[in-house]
């Protein structure tokens, strides 16, 4: 079988990048793959290596000339898809919906590429001229953008749809009823820490931090829908009884954002530390020295968290928002915090709780990890991919 | 609640607790919360705005300004030349009615700037309100849904509870021990059956709520 696979690849800063090249080797193993990029090059030697590759501008000419059996289209919501998009439009072909709202994507299309038709296709009848009336105005809303995906166009041009959640698969089912959706569990790729095997102390000493404190961390690209306010909100609570911990932040700044003058506003100046993005051994390297990880997120465009995944397979006990698909997740495998008045103190509380029981910490961790073994196995999510591709290509 | 099944009943049970000691420390006055959030800057507008239509009001009549002479005797006489000489360059006598004009003008156009800049604002205003309406309420709706599947949960650990007693009851149907187990276990029957009551009671208030 020949697959067009379309997909940001490193060195685009996505967590697609990073989701599509740690699956591609293993769907490389069931059908012949071409990538196809949009106006740059592979930075990772072993994608270039593995695959030919060509910009998306090359696909007409290719496909003419020898037809894919099928395009598999990984498609999020950023202006980074705009040239999957373009090709998603012409040529139907799998869609796999990393966020299950593509309004920032739609806006993109409309405000700077000027395709007013595109944005309003993206919503059903009578919804879009009504949003885009609002769009012209300048008016900005939150409900607007959460409340209408714009998925519509991306939805019924596919021959099928793949997402990572059960939630997600419910909401777009619910915006394009009759839509052939396929919910596969999300791959995440191995470990790649270089302090496999060392004990966490030791992992602490060599980054620098005391082998006794209570680390607690959050993982990933960093902005409000983290909520990492609420987060350290409850570390400095937590800290009034406990003065053995700190803070690490593992991940760039969205822009507009600032992790360090968050820290500071909240008085934790010196107790948190801020890394920005790091490449990904370090990355990884720094989940070792955790003792307990902080990863919410509210609102939420009903994407899966690689991040949440990571740290899970880790073995980490982590703190999420309690909410939409992080529900999914079994009750004893991971800390579900409540949004509204109850975030802050709930957060300070298990924060209390695990650094009281170490017992507790390493056996959320350990069904964290099994979780991840079962539900996010690679074989899982690779039959996943071959069912939805099989029962589209019929 | 969760689509996987929970393996370490012991552990998801002491973080429920953990949970349901929080939300009954904390007053759920979700209104406030947000509300908080969404303060807007516009209480200057409006009185900025009625100042200025004042401007326009007063601006508004342009008056002609009548030629006069504080000389004695012979002013009569110098109103008139300078009449005559308004017929030669009218200018003299328009520019201060042209100034008054644009003067009107220039307040006008305040006015309308900010007519629209209040409308902008408003109309910002009445969307973030909005939202901010959105939000409390899914917030709401989250927490009570993270509750439903909290009641499911201890739901669950009480079957469990009384599966274990039932197996461990003689086949004999006889009491085990001191403790009169079956009664125990219909003890703990009951209690799951209020459980499941009330859990079915806040799917119905959820449903209200999203409704």
């Amino acid at each position: 079988m020949r697959l067009a696979f379309f997909s940001p690849l490193r060195p685009v800063p996505s967590g697609i990048s990073d989701y599509s090249e740690e699956l591609l080797p293993h769907l490389a193993q069931h059908a012949e793959i071409t990538l196809f990029v949009d106006g740059f090059e592979p930075a990772s030697p072993s994608i270039r290596e593995q695959f030919h590759w060509h910009d998306v501008r090359e696909f007409d000419a290719l496909h003419r000339a020898r037809p894919y059996d099928v395009c598999l289209y990984q498609m999020g919501n950023h202006p980074c898809h705009l040239g999957i998009y373009r090709v998603l439009e012409r040529y139907p072909g799998i869609v796999v919906l990393h966020d299950y709202v593509l309004h920032d994507f739609m806006r993109y299309l409309c405000e700077v590429e000027g395709d007013e038709e595109a944005y309003l296709a993206g919503f059903p009848e009578g919804e879009g001229a009504v949003l885009f009336r609002r769009l012209r105005a300048g008016i900005w809303s939150e409900l607007d953008h959460f409340a209408h995906p714009g998925i519509r166009r991306v939805v019924e041009t596919s021959r099928a749809v793949i997402v990572h959640t059960e939630t997600a698969q419910r909401q777009v089912l619910q915006q394009v009823p009759g839509a052939r959706v396929h919910m596969v569990p999300m791959y995440i790729g191995p470990d790649a820490s270089p302090f496999q095997g060392l004990p966490r102390a030791e992992v602490k000493r060599r980054l620098g931090l005391r082998p006794d404190d209570l680390v607690v961390g959050t993982f990933g690209f960093v902005s409000p829908s983290k909520r990492l306010h609420a987060a350290l909100a409850g570390f400095r609570e937590f800290l009034k009884e406990c003065l053995g911990a700190h803070y690490l932040v593992v991940g760039a700044d969205n822009p507009g954002f600032s992790s360090a003058q968050l820290v500071h506003d909240l008085g934790l100046d010196g107790l948190v530390r801020i890394t920005g993005r790091v490449p990904w051994e370090e990355f990884y390297g720094l989940m070792d020295a955790t003792d307990v990880c902080i990863q919410l997120r509210y609102p939420s465009a009903g994407e899966m968290s690689a991040s949440i995944l990571r740290v899970m397979s880790k073995g980490k006990p982590v703190l999420l928002t309690h909410y939409g698909q992080f529900r999914e997740f079994p009750d004893d495998c991971c800390l579900k915090v409540d949004l509204g008045p109850a975030e802050v103190p709930m957060i300070a509380a298990y924060l209390r709780l695990l650094a009281e029981d170490p017992a507790l910490r390493r056996r959320i961790g350990e069904n964290a990890l099994q979780h991840v073994r079962v539900h996010n196995a690679v074989e899982r999510t690779i039959a996943g991919y071959m069912q939805a591709i099989q029962a589209a290509i019929k | 609640m969760s689509d996987q099944p929970v393996q370490d009943q012991d552990t998801a049970d002491r973080l429920r607790q953990v949970r349901e000691a929080v939300r009954e420390e904390v007053a759920p006055s979700f209104a406030d919360a947000v509300r908080r959030q969404h303060e807007t800057d516009d209480a200057q507008l409006f009185p900025q705005l009625k100042q200025h239509l004042s401007e326009v009001v007063a601006l508004h009549r342009v008056q002609e300004r009548p030629f006069r002479s504080r000389v004695p005797v012979i002013g009569p006489l110098i109103a008139w030349l300078r009449d005559r000489w308004n017929r030669i360059s009218t200018t003299w006598y328009v520019r201060p009615i042209l100034e008054q004009q644009v003067a009107f003008n220039a307040a006008v156009v305040q006015v309308l700037h900010d007519l629209e800049r209040y409308v902008q604002v408003t109309s910002t205003d009445v969307v973030q309100r909005t939202d901010a309406l959105f939000r409390i309420t899914e917030q709401e709706a989250a927490v009570l849904s993270a509750r439903c599947d909290d009641l499911r949960g201890a739901v669950q650990a009480l079957e469990a509870a009384v599966e274990r007693l039932e197996a461990a009851r003689p086949a004999t149907g006889e009491p085990a021990g001191p403790a009169d187990l079956a009664g125990l276990a219909a003890e703990v029957e009951r209690l799951s059956s209020t459980l499941r009551r009330l859990a079915a009671q806040q799917d119905r208030e959820l449903q209200t709520e999203n409704c």
